[in-house]
């Protein structure tokens, strides 16, 4: 849905470029290219790749208002092939330039058949369209950069024609389909190295505060009173930072065992979050006792 | 806690190690197996531990006859990444 588009705007472009139009304008830029007359090539190169790009642009007005209006559509959707065989043909209209275009390229014949499709069914028409426009947006900026700085000699039309073959491609559904998967798996691999990050954390810290029980457990079973009574004090300031219990009757024996189990708490199987284990760390670093 | 508990298995080779010395730190115990879970029909590990009041050095995981420094414990198949491998189970030195 939208406002209504204004008649001049209807056309697919300002002027449909027609296949035979195309063709002369090649051949014209193609001879100009070899008697010598670069600036001409030039200028007839920027032309036709505009041209080729605003009806690329109609197309790909329309077909986003259909597939964002057009419910249908989105139950169509469903089946990731007649998607994919919709999409891949949603912005040519026959007979204009853009048919070339699709011809040209068989980047996408049979990919999006490699779709998983439950992951394919997860993924809305906001979401599509999100990074068709993206997609496109940065395939048009590298085009229009290269065609105003770039001459025939470092940038022929058979390399614009690349080009604009990735931008037609990019605003295609099974194109975001591709980029919205390896986006997925970067952010995959992030989750995968947060994981392995957090259980070397979690080894670290369990490996610490075992050596911080062994030391207080040494010092009160030991025979020196000072060295005994730090300990119990240093055993009730981390207890009851990390908020258990311990009374004021409590023996150094059964304080030492409050410690144990708030160890067994913090064991990963008991506490997912890593939440019990940070602050037993915390605590225990708090009371300092090198 | 002693005993026989499922470990995931899914964990790469340094995970899984990591893991496993964080339960013995914490639990006062010590791995002694670590086997593929057969029963369950998923795909994980069943990891052994008894009583252990000493502190134990950390634990590394490498691929069987692979080099690693410590003391070899074990070596053993269990499923690391998903996929059955496998593995020698090595004690480093407290500290280390």
């Amino acid at each position: 849905m939208g406002p209504k588009m204004p008649q001049e705007l209807r056309a697919p472009s300002l002027s449909l470029y027609s296949a035979e139009d195309f063709d002369a304008d090649v051949k014209a830029y193609r001879a100009d290219v070899k008697n010598g007359s670069l600036d001409d090539a030039r200028a007839l190169r920027n032309q036709i790749a505009y041209r080729v790009m605003a009806d690329i642009e109609a197309g790909y007005g329309k077909f986003e208002m259909r597939i964002t209006s057009d419910r249908a559509v989105q139950a169509t959707a469903s089946d990731a092939t007649v998607l994919g065989l919709s999409a891949a043909t949603a912005v040519i209209t026959p007979g204009d330039v853009t048919g070339i275009l699709a011809a040209t390229s068989t980047a996408f014949q049979g990919t999006w058949h490699s779709y998983d499709k439950n992951f394919f069914r997860e993924k809305t028409t906001e979401a599509l369209i999100a990074q068709m426009r993206a997609a496109r947006r940065t395939k048009q900026a590298q085009l229009i950069t290269a065609l105003e700085n770039r001459d025939v000699k470092s940038y022929p039309l058979d390399a614009v024609w690349i080009d604009l073959v990735d931008f037609y491609y990019a605003g295609t559904v099974p194109s975001a389909l591709v980029d919205i998967a390896a986006s997925a798996g970067s952010d995959a691999q992030k989750a995968d190295a947060t994981l392995n990050a957090a259980l070397a954390q979690a080894a670290k810290q369990a490996i610490s505060i075992r050596a911080a029980y062994q030391k207080l457990a040494a010092a009160i079973n030991g025979t020196d009173r000072a060295e005994r009574d730090g300990a119990v004090q240093s055993l009730k300031q981390i207890l009851t930072q990390i908020g258990y219990d311990h009374g004021e009757d409590l023996a150094p024996a059964q304080l030492l065992q409050l410690l144990q189990k708030a160890m067994s708490d913090a064991d990963p199987d008991n506490d997912p979050t890593g939440a019990k284990l940070k602050a037993l760390n915390a605590a225990i670093a708090a009371a300092n006792l090198n | 806690m002693p005993g026989t508990v499922p470990v995931n298995g899914n964990y790469s080779m340094g995970d899984l190690a990591n893991y496993l010395t964080t339960k013995e730190q914490l639990d006062f115990t010590q791995l002694t197996a670590l086997t593929i879970d057969f029963v369950s029909g998923q795909q994980r590990n069943l990891a052994t531990f008894i009583p252990q009041p000493n502190q134990l050095g950390p634990l590394a995981i490498c691929a069987k006859g692979a080099s690693s420094p410590g003391t070899k414990i074990f070596t053993t198949t269990a499923y690391v990444n998903n996929a059955q491998t496998g593995i020698d189970v090595y004690r480093l030195a407290l500290g280390s």
